[in-house]
């Protein structure tokens, strides 16, 4: 029984993928089957010359093989499965208990770090398997619970500990710590904009998705930036998965506890953005799972990028299916768009006159569709601050970003106690038959949200959200039930002046 | 079939070949008054034999030719067979020796050796090896063992 295997992902997912090794005699020759891409392919390269750096000559035919045959293989973290695997037939390596090894080599047998060490820490964990990473990749894997892991610095150490020469130094499961995040900019240095700031705390409480239009120069962009310091701590539950996303992309964070907040830009592909690829990779949109999706100029993203965006907005997740395979990432973020009201950015501006055709409005206005601002919560209005407001360079501006981020993270503490049971974590994610029967409304309420319903136009969906959003104000007011103001106050940041420039 | 079995039964062949070669009919020894060049080449090779019995290499065979090619030297280092080109040069030549050797002769060099070993039924591992005989004024100058000139990886 062959105890040495390696990994490949799929989506999120580590597949095990056991090495097997054959030595004949005859002219030197490698040759790897079982659906190599070109990495694994030229792991071979590596292979030989790490292995040499131990003193181990490859001679002979040297067939490997990569099982299970019908799953594509990808990237370099092959190598040291494929390093061990050969010196367990040749090299005197002996692999007592099934292991599971990552890794790249470096020509003169160090270990480099890869991609997909977390993943690999998750199949080893539930195999019940040993594994073997590079140390770069300690720290991320160091955060799985239960996985009993190794780091390697080099080859020769390895074959070391495998001949029971050397001891390893294990990783050891540590507990991920909070740094709040360095607010930059923090809500106390914007000047104005209480109502735009209190809209971002509603967002932030209830991870709602927000859109932010204004004139240039409003301060779009420094609120969305700002968002970032008022985000509550990723829970344990939303932290591994965070970690599996990042991992699988190469990408670690200095503080693991953070929100991830990814700004694209609006020449991004469908691809980039929803993910995809020939090797199948995660797009922004799962990258910044669990946190902030923030996209800029919003009209001008292409109209198939926007609309590609409408079915994961809705279900938290998002399916690539190509011709390599079909793969499920999560995508739960907070979307905050911005905008500008028309091509110039004048219009409804009561200084700067617009100068904008109505055709130009027209065309600008075509490139939002209802569908997509139907699945934005809160929409806002950013007005331009008059010149009094911006000369007065002194005193503070408000409350500062700690303090809003204190009562964030109670308000999302109380939500994530009355749904844990169903498994969500915040309010936008209630699904709908969970929205029905939990919230509760008196009759009062309901006569008002009935006259408002009367009033302007809103979809079902419309209707859910507003009902999320309330129920997001009701849980920062620390309320039991949803009240009138409430109510009032999620229909304000839906049907007001924000989009009127829409429907003229 | 295990490797020490299979090298002494291939050499216990290779050694009754030769015996019967040499006692039968006309194998021409290189001759010493042949042309300059081809002289040289005979020196090169003697010289690449001593130094390949000096580094402890077992000589089975040299000049072994087949509808393939020839192999200069055949050579056992420890369980492992060498076929050994030898290449040998004045000095001050364009191309220094080890390039000499193109594709077209590694592709002769390696269906010689196969067939050579697949005749003699011998499984175990093979090699080809290079040695570059450089010669300054028909005096040895330098000798050069390159291991393992395929590449094995394409």
């Amino acid at each position: 029984m062959n105890s040495v295997s390696g990994m490949t992902l799929k989506g999120v997912k580590a597949v095990a993928v056991e090495v097997e090794v054959e030595i004949t005699g005859g002219l030197f020759n490698i040759s790897v089957v079982g659906l190599p891409d070109a990495a694994v392919r030229e792991a071979r390269e590596r292979v030989r010359a790490a292995l040499r750096s131990v003193g181990i000559t490859l001679r002979g035919r040297v067939a490997i093989n990569l099982a299970p045959a019908d799953i594509p293989k990808e990237g370099a973290l092959l190598d040291l499965a494929i390093a061990v695997g050969i010196a367990s037939v040749q090299g005197g390596v002996r692999v007592k208990k099934p292991s599971l090894f990552i890794g790249e080599l470096a020509l003169d047998g160090r270990l480099r770090k890869v991609r997909g060490a977390v993943p690999a820490a998750f199949l080893a964990v539930e195999k019940g398997w040993d594994l073997y990473i590079p140390e770069e990749n300690a720290a991320e894997v160091s955060l799985v619970e239960g996985v009993s892991a190794w780091k390697v610095r080099s080859l020769g150490e390895l074959f070391a500990h495998l001949r029971n020469e050397i001891e390893l130094p294990a990783v050891e499961h540590c507990e991920a710590d909070y740094a709040p995040p360095q607010a930059d900019p923090d809500f106390a240095d914007i000047k104005g904009q209480s109502v735009a700031k209190r809209a971002l705390e509603i967002a932030a409480a209830g991870h709602h998705n927000i859109l932010l239009v204004g004139s240039p120069g409003s301060g779009k962009t420094l609120l969305a930036r700002a968002l970032k310091g008022i985000l509550p701590p990723l829970s344990d539950k939303e932290l591994m998965e965070v970690l599996l996303l990042r991992s699988t992309v190469g990408d670690s964070a200095s503080s693991v506890r953070e929100r991830p907040f990814r700004s694209v830009h609006h020449t991004a592909s469908a691809v980039a953005l929803c993910g995809g690829g020939t090797t199948l990779r995660p797009g922004e949109i799962s990258l910044a799972s669990r946190g902030v999706l923030f996209l800029d100029e919003f009209p001008e993203f292409t109209r198939d990028v926007l609309e590609a965006l409408r079915q994961p907005l809705e279900d938290g997740q998002i399916t690539v299916s190509r011709a390599s395979g079909s793969v499920v990432y999560p995508a739960k973020v907070l979307m905050v768009a911005a905008c500008n009201p028309c091509p110039c950015g004048y219009s409804g501006d009561p200084v700067e006159r617009c100068t904008c055709s109505p055709s130009a409005l027209e065309r600008y206005r075509r490139r939002l569709s209802g569908p997509i601002l139907d699945r934005i919560d809160l929409h806002l209005s950013i007005p331009r601050l008059l010149p009094e407001e911006l000369v007065s360079l002194e005193g503070k501006c408000g409350e500062s970003s700690a303090e809003v981020a204190e009562r964030v993270r109670r308000a999302r503490e109380i939500q994530t106690k009355r749904w844990s049971r169903y498994g969500i974590g915040s309010n936008s994610e209630i699904p709908e038959k969970l929205l029905r029967r939990n919230i509760t409304l008196s009759p009062e309420v309901k006569g008002f949200l009935l006259q408002a319903l009367n009033r302007v136009r809103l979809s079902g969906r419309g209707l859910s959200r507003i009902l999320k959003v309330s129920r997001t104000i009701a849980d920062l007011d620390a309320a039991e039930d949803i009240r009138l103001e409430h109510i009032a106050e999620a229909l304000s940041y839906r049907e007001g002046e924000a989009l009127s420039w829409m429907k003229s | 079939m295990s490797l020490e079995r299979a090298l002494e039964r291939s050499l216990r062949k290779i050694n009754k070949d030769l015996a019967s070669k040499t006692s039968g009919k006309d194998r021409q020894p290189p001759s010493p008054t042949g042309p300059l060049h081809l002289q040289r080449g005979i020196y090169g090779e003697e010289m690449a034999t001593k130094y390949l019995t000096k580094i402890g290499y077992r000589i089975i065979a040299r000049n072994v030719s087949c509808r393939h090619g020839e192999i200069d030297i055949i050579a056992s280092d420890g369980d492992e067979i060498v076929f050994v080109e030898v290449r040998t040069r004045s000095k001050g030549w364009m191309m220094p020796p080890e390039c000499t050797v193109g594709p077209e002769k590694m592709k002769k060099l390696k269906r010689a050796a196969r067939i050579w070993t697949e005749k003699r039924n011998y499984t175990g591992f093979w090699r080809i090896d290079l040695i570059a005989v450089t010669l300054d004024d028909d005096e040895l100058s330098s000798i050069e063992h390159i291991k393992e000139i395929t590449e094995g990886i394409e």
